[in-house]
């Protein structure tokens, strides 16, 4: 059993135009791994080639050049894809089917036929009470869910979510992410898309970003997150009195209140010099960088990159 | 199960439970109704008319819904995006294509059965026995409709519905007048090359008019057995083939 439940291997996509049939490439020679048991994050602003690179893992367009092994296999194996599961970005289903009957038809056509375990999904996702509403009659938030519960069933070792979380509100989009981190905890390798940083720092271990098609950047969600630190912190104090100069810049709040942002090298000085002035240490907050920033600074950076190298071919 | 089955059953419950399916039995049973004002135009002949006017209407509605439900049954689930969780199960695109085929072959069946029986209820009330020949031509009806929902469903791989159903409607009109086409092509003064053209058409264009049986069967002649059986083995062969090619392009399409 390979250890990586997806290898992408320099994987380009071209599109042809409907008419002039000119080549587009949205895909730039992409590579990336995915480990077992991991939650993976694939996120970038719209546009970036998310949903592309994703419809590429599982066969439902094929790659212009490069490789892809999923789970061991071939994407185009329905042997392979019978492991895998899959949420599409706006879901849609046969419409004059029922919630219970769309997800036995699912359940067959990856080999299960199981009821218990439809009925299991069913309330797994929250559709217990909908079961036997037809598709069309459902809000895009009920679809979202569905579209999770197909994804899910059956003997899913990998599940591959398009932006599992949008179209939901914040109780349904806690519930999914709740969802995706109890199936990581059951041993399935969990790969969704995002533009939304802050779901992917929330549950992801590690994460690729993708910007105009090419990977930015790939690493551990902490390091990023890490690394875009800013070595400062939030400081809250509460007395009356002078503020050592360290805090002189501080502002006052409600309640002989006081806060402000102190570097890192000066906040043991700072804290001593305010408690011997006879104030009180309310909160100390490390300030924590974001995927966000780590995100922007990498566009930035190959942006420039990028600038730079054509400013030398003009040269 | 089989994918193909899982998925000719879901296509069928899809189809049945739409509303057009209604419409359209409702349809057939006003042509068939308004076939029996035909019936009293001529005394004595009442019966023959009845029967052909009742027929053609069951004849154009099975047609109806063969290219209806056949031009969207592959292109309009790649439109709507329904086609990604079932491929992305393990269905191969083949299972896809020939699933989709028996799906609306079972609707347009069912369809067909539903107006026999209407038809069969309004012949034996005006007084007509007619139960054998209906039969034989029901069974022409269900091998025309398989080939011309595979007609549809090719066309439903390689376009878009609007242009797969002027295609597939194109290709049925030559199809039911193949026979008369030929023949006047052969006649004396057509040119060389027209002649060669028509009789490539003949050979290789689906001929419809194999399964006509209703001349045959609204003047009391029983149609020979072996036509029949020789209709019937055309029809399931030129849908296996088509099948085939239709499969074939839609394994190396991108699902866009
Ligand atoms: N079928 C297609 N034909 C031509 N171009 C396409 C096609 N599909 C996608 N593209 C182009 O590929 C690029 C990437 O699109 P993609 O849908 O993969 O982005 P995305 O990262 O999923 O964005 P979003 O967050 O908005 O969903 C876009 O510029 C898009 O216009
Ligand atoms: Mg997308």
């Amino acid at each position: 059993m390979s250890a990586q439940a997806i290898v992408v291997e320099a994987v380009s996509k071209s599109f042809a135009h409907d008419w002039t049939l000119k080549k587009k490439e949205v895909v730039h020679a992409i590579s990336f791994q995915v480990a077992r048991g991991e939650c993976f994050g694939f996120v970038g602003p719209n546009g970036a080639g998310k949903t592309t690179t994703i419809k590429m893992l599982l066969d439902i367009i094929r790659p212009s050049a490069g490789a892809i092994t999923l789970l061991g296999g071939r994407p185009s194996d329905p042997k392979v894809r019978a492991r895998v599961g899959f949420l599409p970005e706006r879901p849609y289903f046969y419409e004059h089917l029922t919630a219970e009957e769309t997800l036995t038809l699912y359940a067959r056509l990856s080999g299960v036929d199981d009821r218990r375990r439809v009925r299991e999904m069913l309330a797994l996702v929250g559709l217990d009470a909908a079961r036997d509403v037809a598709l069309r009659r459902f809000s895009k938030g009920m679809l979202q869910r569905i579209g999770l519960a197909q994804a899910l069933i059956g003997d899913t070792e990998l599940a591959i979510l398009d932006e599992p979380m949008s179209g939901l509100d914040p109780v349904g989009r806690r519930h999914v992410r709740e969802i995706i981190l109890q199936q990581r905890a059951a041993g399935r390798t969990m790969f969704f898309s995002s533009h939304i940083l802050s779901d992917v720092e929330a549950i992801c271990d590690r994460v690729a970003m993708v910007h105009e098609g090419r990977i930015m950047l790939t690493g551990d969600v902490h390091d990023l997150v890490a690394r875009a630190g800013k070595n400062e912190s939030d400081v809250t104090v509460r007395g009356q009195g002078t503020l050592p100069p360290a805090m002189a810049h501080f502002s006052a709040r409600p309640g002989d209140h006081h806060e402000g942002v102190v570097g890192n090298a000066a906040l043991q000085a700072a804290l001593d010099a305010a408690m011997r002035a006879g104030f009180a240490i309310v909160s100390v907050t490390p300030k924590r960088g974001s995927l966000e920033d780590e995100f922007l600074r990498g566009i930035g950076e190959s942006l420039s990159a990028l600038a730079t190298k054509e400013a030398e071919a003009v040269k | 199960m089989s994918a193909v089955l899982v998925l000719a059953r879901a296509t069928f419950i899809e189809a049945v439970r739409a509303r057009v399916f209604l419409y359209l039995l409702a349809v057939a049973a006003l042509m068939i109704a308004g076939s029996v004002p035909t019936a009293e135009l001529g005394v004595g002949e009442e019966l023959r008319l009845t029967t052909d006017v009742a027929l053609a209407g069951v004849a154009y509605v099975c047609a109806f819904l063969s290219v209806f439900l056949g031009v969207s049954a592959v292109s309009g689930e790649v439109e709507k995006r329904t086609v990604y969780t079932v491929i992305a199960k393990a269905a191969t695109r083949s299972q896809f294509v020939v699933g989709k085929f028996f799906g609306v072959w079972a609707t347009v069946i069912v369809a067909a059965l539903a107006a026999y029986a209407m038809a069969l209820a309004l012949v034996s009330g005006l007084g007509g026995r007619f139960a054998s020949e209906l039969l034989y031509a029901l069974w022409m009806q269900i091998f025309e409709a398989g080939m011309l929902v595979a007609v549809a469903v090719f066309f439903s791989c390689i376009s878009k519905p609007l242009l797969s159903s002027g295609l597939t409607v194109a290709l049925y009109l030559t199809g039911v007048s193949l026979k008369s086409i030929h023949f006047w092509a052969r006649k004396s003064d057509t040119p060389p090359l027209t002649q060669a053209l028509v009789e490539v058409f003949y050979r290789v264009l689906p001929n419809f008019e194999l399964f006509d049986v209703r001349t045959e069967i609204v003047h009391h002649v029983d149609p020979p057995l072996a036509a029949l059986g020789f209709s019937a083995l055309y029809g399931v062969a030129y849908t296996g083939i088509l099948l085939g090619c239709a499969c074939l392009i839609f394994h190396r399409r991108d699902l866009k």
